[in-house]
């Protein structure tokens, strides 16, 4: 079985990383009972690596398991088995935190709940690097430098985030996690909660950081187009799964597991004016999940096999697909 | 006129500290089967405009300064709040962004379009009947494309997912069968998937029952794939209204080519995204072009005056590199 892209040099390697939550509460009756507890499988056996200054999109629906991924990564879930590498630390292992610290960082969908709304712009900036061995004059100018970075002007880094427009705001978000220079830089929808001329602006800006400055991003994302715009490389998900993982390109304009082609058929297109195709069914309970593969209820080319393994990653130039389709 | 809803020079005022001209001088029509995309960012006055022609504006702070909507032969802003009640509904009827907001969380999905079946038959003078009412709900979910129609009427909301509850909304409208459908951001907080199976149904149910369709959106793909004509409003005026056809493929405000180059649309690798520079503020567009201040075509004749609102080909511009002729 495939395990992942061929990549020399990653960044970041996540091997076979499973994540559970439990269901429902069990009772004294039912644990008596050894009744089992039930889990969601938010996070199924997912090995995906990033390269330095490259961009992953991880890209799916709610439910896909793509946020819980992300949050794996920078360590605020810890997985149930799996490694997640970085840069040779086991990120899911170590103990002391203070050999991670800065290394990782995390932009949020919404700005306006992932700062604080007491401390002052420069402050929020500055607050990953409060634990390092750096003078506080030092702290601040590095502060300065990061707003100066992401397009702010130095006024407004004594004002709070609540007198900001919603862009400015994700920019000081972005300030506040490149300010560190991290190894990698989780992005969760960071421009899904603002208007288009403004994700454009924050998308530039996340581009031009990552040439000028070689940062690398694993960017969280349901819009096909933004992942066309940021992404080296794609894995799209579905129910905790890796439906389908390679390059942008490939992915994008050759889309192989019926999944992927049915989530860019779903997405309008900016050049095409017609309405777009919709697939059919709602995706099972992640409680209950089919045996086999998990986009079976719902494939147009479903086969006996599909409903009662679930297929293992097969090669195909380039990107690994899960699916049958491809078992030659 | 054959339209269900002509809107002429509306203007609404928010008058709390000071006065924000939240609409300035708004003239549409919509005909039957027809499907008006009002396009804009957020502080646009899109969604003043859909609770203004609705008359759910909250009143203080909102006023209405002028102009008039004409309802199927109502004058709704000389009608009696009684004459408005019994407009809503099967008159026009309301689609918001999130369904769960809308839909009763404590009333079985059944009982909830019985509810809309039966003000209905009170208004049309149909006999009433509850098992007639509950073989109707059926058609209708079938027709919103819910699959299991008899299973998910007797569930409850919470138990279903975003995209289901939204097709409830619509099985809801179905129901009602009103002659206007305003759709505020309907599809804004679903994954793409359950968006575009919520367009498929919407489109249906337009052409099919020739209701006349109000649909706003900060989404320019979305009403370019999904709507007949385009408004593009900024800083509570229409900038632009065209066949989505003209207004996606050949936009000749400035703002509109703004946000569809905003889109991303190419690879990071094609260079950066050609977006609108600054963010909008109320502060600045006093008595000139709204869009002046983030235009990059500015001249300082932009600055002299509001510019109008001027016939080029079949669509209106209000932008001053188009003639001097006064509106149509």
């Amino acid at each position: 079985m495939v395990r992942s892209l061929p990549n020399d040099g990653a960044v970041l390697v996540i091997s076979d990383a499973v994540k559970l939550f439990p269901v429902g509460k069990r009772s004294v009756w039912d644990r008596i009972r050894r009744k089992p507890q039930r889990f969601v499988h938010a996070v199924d056996d997912v090995s995906l690596e990033v390269a330095k200054a490259e961009t992953l999109v991880l890209l799916g629906e709610s439910g896909s398991g793509k946020t819980t991924l992300g949050r794996l990564v920078v360590g605020l879930e810890t997985l149930n088995s799996g490694r997640i590498n970085l840069g040779g630390d086991d990120v899911s292992r170590l103990k002391d935190s203070d050999k991670l610290r800065g290394r990782l960082q995390m932009v949020f969908q919404d700005p306006t709940s992932s700062l604080d709304p007491y401390m002052k712009v420069v402050d929020c900036v500055a607050e990953p690097l409060r634990k390092s061995n750096l003078e506080k004059q030092q702290i601040v100018s590095r502060a300065m430098e990061s707003l100066t970075n992401v397009g702010l002007e130095e006024k407004l880094a004594l004002k709070k985030p609540s007198e900001l427009s919603q862009g400015q705001r994700q920019r000081v978000a972005v300030a506040r996690a490149i300010v560190s220079k991290p190894d990698v830089i989780v992005l969760d929808e960071p421009t899904s909660s603002i208007d288009v001329s403004l994700q454009a602006q924050v998308l530039n800006l996340l581009v031009r950081l990552q040439k000028t400055q070689g940062f690398t991003y694993v960017l969280i994302t349901h819009d096909p187009n933004v992942a066309r715009y940021m992404a080296d490389n794609i894995a799209v998900m579905y129910l905790g799964k890796v439906a389908e993982y390679g390059p942008a390109d490939s992915v994008l304009s050759n889309p192989r597991h019926p999944y992927t082609q049915a989530l860019l058929a779903s997405a309008p297109k900016p050049d095409e004016l017609s309405l777009p195709k919709p697939l059919s069914g709602e995706p099972p309970s992640m409680v209950s999940l089919p045996k086999g593969c998990r986009f079976a209820p719902r494939c147009p080319y479903v086969m006996d096999r599909c409903k009662e393994t679930q297929p293992p990653l097969f090669r195909q130039e380039g990107t690994i697909v899960a699916c049958y389709l491809y078992d030659h | 006129m054959g339209d269900v809803i002509t809107v002429s020079d509306l203007s609404v005022d928010y008058r709390a500290a000071g006065v924000v001209h939240a609409l300035r001088d708004v003239s549409f029509g919509i005909s039957p089967g027809e499907i008006l995309g009002v396009v804009g960012e957020s502080g646009s006055g899109k969604t003043t405009l859909a609770l203004a022609v609705s008359r759910l504006l909250a009143s203080p702070p909102a006023q209405y300064a002028g102009g008039q909507i004409l309802f199927d032969e109502t004058n709704m802003l000389k009608a009696s709040p009684s004459e408005i009640d019994s407009l809503r509904g099967t008159g026009m009827f309301m689609v918001f962004q999130d369904p769960m907001m809308s839909l009763n969380p404590l009333m079985k999905i059944k009982d909830q379009i019985i509810e809309g079946i039966a003000v209905r038959c009170r208004r049309r003078r149909e006999t009433f009947d509850r098992a007639t009412a509950e073989k109707e709900v059926n058609e209708h979910l079938t027709s919103v494309r819910i699959g299991d129609a008899s299973d998910v009427a007797s569930r409850y909301p919470h138990q279903l997912s975003g995209g289901q509850n939204q097709r409830i909304m619509l099985a809801i409208a179905l129901a009602e069968k009103p002659k206007l459908l305003i759709a505020d951001e309907p599809t804004t907080a679903l994954d793409v998937t359950s968006q575009a199976q919520v367009l498929n149904v919407l489109k249906v149910i337009v052409e099919e029952s020739k209701m006349a369709m109000m649909y706003i959106t900060h989404d320019l793909v979305v009403a370019g794939s999904f709507c007949n004509r385009i408004a593009v409003m900024y800083g509570g005026m229409i900038q632009e209204i065209g066949s989505a056809e003209q207004v996606m493929r050949d936009p000749k405000h400035p703002y509109s080519s703004g946000l569809i180059t905003s889109l991303p649309s190419q690879r990071k690798v094609d260079g950066p995204l050609v977006g609108i520079s600054g963010t909008f503020s109320w502060d600045e567009i006093a008595g000139i072009c709204a869009f002046a201040p983030r235009c990059p075509l500015v001249r300082d004749d932009c600055k002299k005056g509001v510019p109008a609102l001027v016939r080029v080909g079949p669509g209106q511009v209000r932008c001053i590199n188009y003639g001097e002729k006064p509106a149509e």
